[in-house]
């Protein structure tokens, strides 16, 4: 849920500090992994954390136990069954699957520095289980490790009826006491992430425990929808593994995964450092059989092999080195998935079209620098952006114009509201309107004291540096002119959330949420220190601090009315397309992606809430397919040419 | 000359540069024209300078390399550039009245009837006038591009290989600009990068180390110390730090560059002063009363000179190659400045449009070449164990 910057720009940045973890040595002892023997396991079971139990014996008003008849009786449980399954009986079993990997991660640990790499989807997010799961068909929620749960009237309290199958890779049963422990770990400060201190501090009000496998947690605030405070950030802690919490737990678990809830696991030698990871598929995973997870999670094993350089990767790709590969940008799509291995089909690429909030690609203009705060000038920027020939030419006509400030969350997302278009004459109206009606010698507009009409763009982007110059020639022919500041990604991050920047490109990640957020993007509360001074480390990127949308917000934010929600957010957008401080830049309303004609897929290729091919898992490695496949390389076959395109989620933005 | 220098200076009133770059212009050409006005109608040489001229023509090799580099670089400065490669036209002949684009204000359509305020597009209204048929006319350069513009043709996509009839005489990058322009404009920014590079590192490396071998002593300990600690700073990890945090504009690059590039000159002039010192004809110019300034850069510096000709092609050349290093590991002068190592950065993640990596290859190669050959040539020109410059 952490709104964390997209990290394209790691793929670029990271070439140039490689060398540092090339240390070619088999290490890792994959002390999650191992299975435990059963004395072992019976003496994990029995572990007590004294550290930990201490601590709840101080806050005895946040942990709280309590016995099973204190369970309210007229609780409506729910355990989310009667939807279908999405996965396929047809899945084979068994395969290595190669990923590619643009960067070795830099931690195995669970949370802390370096734990947010683009390996944690494989090791936490995507493997690893929380108590719900959000279906990617209907949107609702499924079991993961509760069976059942069941919401308090008040909408404040989540009951959950926890698996009793469920254990961890080591054969530790997970536990009601894990639930406690997690909250014991999150709080501290030993982990070095204070964001997620202030998250199990300030959103849970107290964890009950009614027996091993029955739990409630409270919510500090009522939401229509409670359970999202606990599809990503609720799990069991194994509090054996961390029997040795501490200060120095940042260098202490620094390679050692936590025994993990899901299907996959290191083991010992599965690390070589600097260059591979290897996952094992667990043969006997406790929710082999279970609805909503069967059929999932197909390879044997999993291999992780770095590659720095992107370009390369493509074509290993194309060796046959990786099973699929994501091509999202046009040139992979376009140009580099051409050629013989596609032609003859060794290697099929789809594209799926679909439905959910993605990354927000948009320029955020700070409108309390000099000239931006005038909202003439900010209007005239938004007329002066030429999206369209961005779209046209960088993304060769795919992407799609982002209309509002959130995009895809169905309802909730405004239905009429369209952006402002290019256009060289409503800019120069608008910049007109404030003075600006004179062109310099160079073509930018100079007002009567001689200022210009020069702001500078800054990006963390550097992979996506060609779209802002495609900008920038442009705004030029409406007389703005834009110098482009590329920095390094952590450098052009901080920057704008230093409040530093004019104008910045920028994207932020959203997660599958019911609705929008605009209390950190929108709200003078981060916008404004109480001295008036900036307020840094806030995601509000254009400064904008209204009283009506503040209020707006806040009524948002209180309200637990799906139906007010939805025309407050409304009204939210209206209000900030009046404000005129956020460009909308463009979505891509799909993903793609390359994969040996080996990998297979369930019908309609995958689920509506998916977000890349393979996070949900679904797809299988056909091993007798894959030798029949290098067999008709090797001779030169065609096997028959395939590029398909899903359109059944398909949902068009403009009219 | 004079009308060199008024298209020079008149040339830096196009957009996109910024005020470090313009005054660069101005100082590089000053110092070539004062060099120049210099050479040609004041300049005397000595009979010993003069032999060691012969003895650089004579060198054909190094000789014609210097000929052929002159010209390149008279070409693309000077504001001739402009005549060659550029989207603005050489002339107009509009409703009966004369125009001439090149230099200056950008002028808005609306000047030729286009209806917009923005540049003129001096392609279309080429297309627009021959369409017409009228008496109007317009005559754009052999290149008819700007380094920086985006030519999108309809149903293309980029990078779009070598075309002559559209005069893409080299392709067009994947952004959509036009090969030729960039590679021509990049030289431009790397010979006056390394020129004015090689400029400040001489000054300061010339003055202290003169400094150091004239005076000696304390001065001399305390600032060879200096130099030392100086020189342990790992240059090129400083300057990525300060591009990946900064907007690395060329004055700022200049700036770091010559931050840690003049230590190395200091050790060279300190030798040669020092050995200098203690000839007669210096101990016979202080007895005159000769001043110390008028010691060192009259009677020294002369005689140490050619040590520090020989390094200056090979200086040129080091400058070169890492500012293209630095623009091919996109810690270099900030977009959308034509460099030639974002070129190679392009062309190596576009290796299906060889186009691209071959344009900035070998024009990498030839300038390198061209000023590796010119260095050997001098250097073997000034040879003192083939001429000796004791007075």
């Amino acid at each position: 849920m952490t709104c964390a910057t997209v990290r394209n720009g790691l793929l670029a940045a990271a070439g140039l500090w490689g060398l540092a973890g090339c240390g070619g040595k088999k290490d890792g002892d994959g002390a999650g992994g191992r299975r435990l023997n059963p004395e072992e396991i019976e003496a994990a079971k029995a572990f007590r954390h004294e550290a930990a139990e201490a601590y709840y014996a101080e806050n005895p008003e946040f942990f709280r136990t309590a016995t099973a008849a204190d369970l309210p009786p007229e609780l409506v449980w729910e355990d989310g069954m009667e939807q279908e399954e999405f996965a396929s009986p047809e899945a084979v079993q068994g395969g290595t699957e190669t990923i590619w990997l643009p960067d070795f991660p830099r931690t195995l640990r669970a949370i802390g520095p370096d734990s947010n790499g683009p390996f944690r989807a494989y090791l936490q997010d995507e493997n690893g289980m929380r108590v719900v799961h959000r279906h990617p068909n209907t949107g609702n929620y499924m079991p993961g490790l509760a069976e059942a749960w069941a919401i308090s009237e008040d909408r404040k309290t989540v009951y959950l009826k926890l698996d009793p199958e469920a254990r961890y890779s080591d054969g530790v049963p997970a536990t009601a006491e894990d639930y406690f422990f997690l909250f014991y770990f999150m709080r501290q400060e030993w982990h070095r992430e204070p964001w997620s201190i202030n998250w199990y501090h300030e959103k849970y009000t107290h964890i009950t425990r009614y027996d091993d496998f029955t739990i409630a947690v409270g919510l500090t605030e009522a939401k229509p929808d409670p359970l999202r405070f606990f599809e990503e950030d609720v799990r069991p802690v194994p509090r054996h593994f961390y029997a040795e919490y501490g200060d120095d737990y940042v260098e202490r678990y620094q390679w050692l995964p936590e025994p993990t809830t899901g299907p996959y696991v290191i083991l010992q030698g599965d690390v070589d450092k600097g260059r591979s990871v290897t996952q094992q598929r667990l043969e006997d995973w406790w929710a082999n059989g279970k609805k909503f997870w069967r059929y999932r999670f197909n390879p044997a094993k999993r291999r992780f092999l770095v590659t720095r350089d992107p370009n390369k990767a493509v074509e290993e790709f194309k060796q046959g080195i990786y099973d699929t590969f994501r091509a999202g940008v046009p040139e992979i799509w376009y140009d580099k998935l051409s050629g013989p291995e596609i032609e003859r089909g060794y290697i099929y690429k789809a594209q799926f079209y679909n439905e959910v909030p993605r990354p927000s690609y948009a320029i955020r203009i700070n409108s309390t620098k000099p000239l931006l705060d005038n909202r003439d000038i900010r209007v005239g920027l938004h007329h002066a952006c030429n999206w369209d020939l961005v779209i046209q030419e960088y993304f060769r006509g795919d992407n799609e114009r982002m209309r509002t400030t959130s995009d895809g969350y169905g309802a909730f997302t405004h239905p009429t509201l369209q952006p402002r278009g290019y256009s060289v004459e409503a800019a120069e109206e608008a910049f007109a309107k404030a003075g600006f009606t004179q062109r310099g010698g160079d073509g930018i507009f100079v007002d009567g004291e001689g200022r210009r009409l020069s702001f500078t763009l800054t990006t963390g982007y550097r992979p996506l540096e060609d779209i802002l110059t495609i900008l920038e020639r442009e705004a030029a022919k409406a007389g703005v002119e834009f110098r482009l500041e590329v920095l390094d990604s952590t450098a052009g991050w901080k920057k704008a959330q230093e409040k530093k920047h004019e104008l910045v490109f920028t994207a932020l990640n959203t997660s599958v949420e019911l609705y929008p957020r605009y209390f950190d993007f929108f709200h003078s509360y981060n916008a404004h220190e109480e001295d008036g001074s900036p307020k840094t480390h806030t995601n509000n990127m254009t400064m904008t601090s209204d009283p009506e949308i503040d209020a707006l917000i806040d009524r948002y934010e209180a309200s637990s009315d799906p139906e007010e929600i939805r025309s407050l957010a409304f009204q939210i957008e209206e209000k900030l397309y009046e404000e005129a401080a956020y460009i909308p830049g463009f979505v891509q309303p799909f993903y793609r992606c390359g994969f040996w004609r080996w990998v297979g897929w369930p019908d309609g290729f995958n689920s509506r809430l998916s977000r890349y091919h393979d996070d949900l898992c679904v797809h299988w490695i056909d091993e007798k397919k894959k030798e029949e496949t290098l067999a008709a390389r090797k001779k030169g076959e065609g096997l028959g040419k395939s590029v398909q395109v899903y359109e059944q989620y398909r949902v068009r933005l403009q009219p | 000359m004079l009308y060199a220098l008024y298209c020079g200076v008149v040339m830096h009133l196009q957009p996109g540069l910024t005020w470090m770059s313009r005054a660069g212009i101005v100082a590089v050409e000053g110092v070539v024209l004062a060099a120049l006005w210099r050479m040609l109608f004041r300049y005397r040489p000595n009979p010993l300078t003069r032999r060691k001229l012969q003895r650089f023509r004579s060198i054909g090799r190094g000789y014609w390399s210097f000929v052929l580099l002159t010209a390149l670089i008279m070409l693309s400065f000077f504001g001739i550039g402009e005549l060659l490669v550029n989207n603005r036209a050489l002339a107009v002949r509009y409703e009966g009245k004369w125009c001439f684009p090149t230099y200056g204000a950008n002028r808005p359509g609306s000047d030729f009837g286009l209806g917009y305020g923005y540049e003129t597009n001096y392609r279309e209204l080429k297309k627009r006038f021959a369409e017409e048929g009228g008496d109007n006319w317009v005559l754009l350069p052999p290149v008819p591009y700007d380094p920086l513009e985006q030519d999108y043709g309809e149903g293309l996509i980029h990078p779009q290989p070598p075309n002559f009839a559209l005069r893409h005489f080299l392709g067009t990058d994947n952004n959509a600009r036009d090969i030729l322009a960039r590679l021509f404009y990049g030289f431009r920014t790397a010979m006056m990068f390394s020129l004015l590079f090689m400029f400040f590192v001489y000054l300061i490396g010339i003055a202290l180390g003169c400094a150091m071998g004239y005076f000696g002593g304390t001065f001399d300990l305390l600032v060879q110390r200096l130099i030392e600690i100086w020189s342990n700073i790992p240059f090129l990890y400083i300057v990525i730090i300060v591009a990946s945090v900064l907007r690395p504009t060329f004055g700022v690059m200049l700036f770091i560059f010559v931050l840690f590039a003049w230590t190395t000159m200091t050790y060279f002039m300190r030798t040669a002063t020092y050995k200098e010192r203690t000839r007669d004809y210096v101990a016979a110019a202080r007895v005159l009363g000769a001043s110390t300034p008028r010691i060192l850069f009259h009677h020294i510096m002369p005689n140490t000179i050619s040590t520090v000709v020989t390094f200056m092609p090979f200086t040129v050349v080091s400058a070169i190659s890492s500012l293209t290093a630095l623009d091919f590991l996109g810690f270099g002068l900030p977009p959308p400045t034509p460099s030639w190592g974002e070129l190679l950065r392009r062309g190596l993640s576009h290796l299906d449009a060889p186009w691209i990596v071959a344009s900035a290859f070998y024009g990498l190669v030839l300038v390198l070449v061209l000023v590796t050959f010119i260095g050997e040539a001098i250097r073997e020109a000034f040879d003192p164990r083939r001429f000796t410059t004791y007075q």
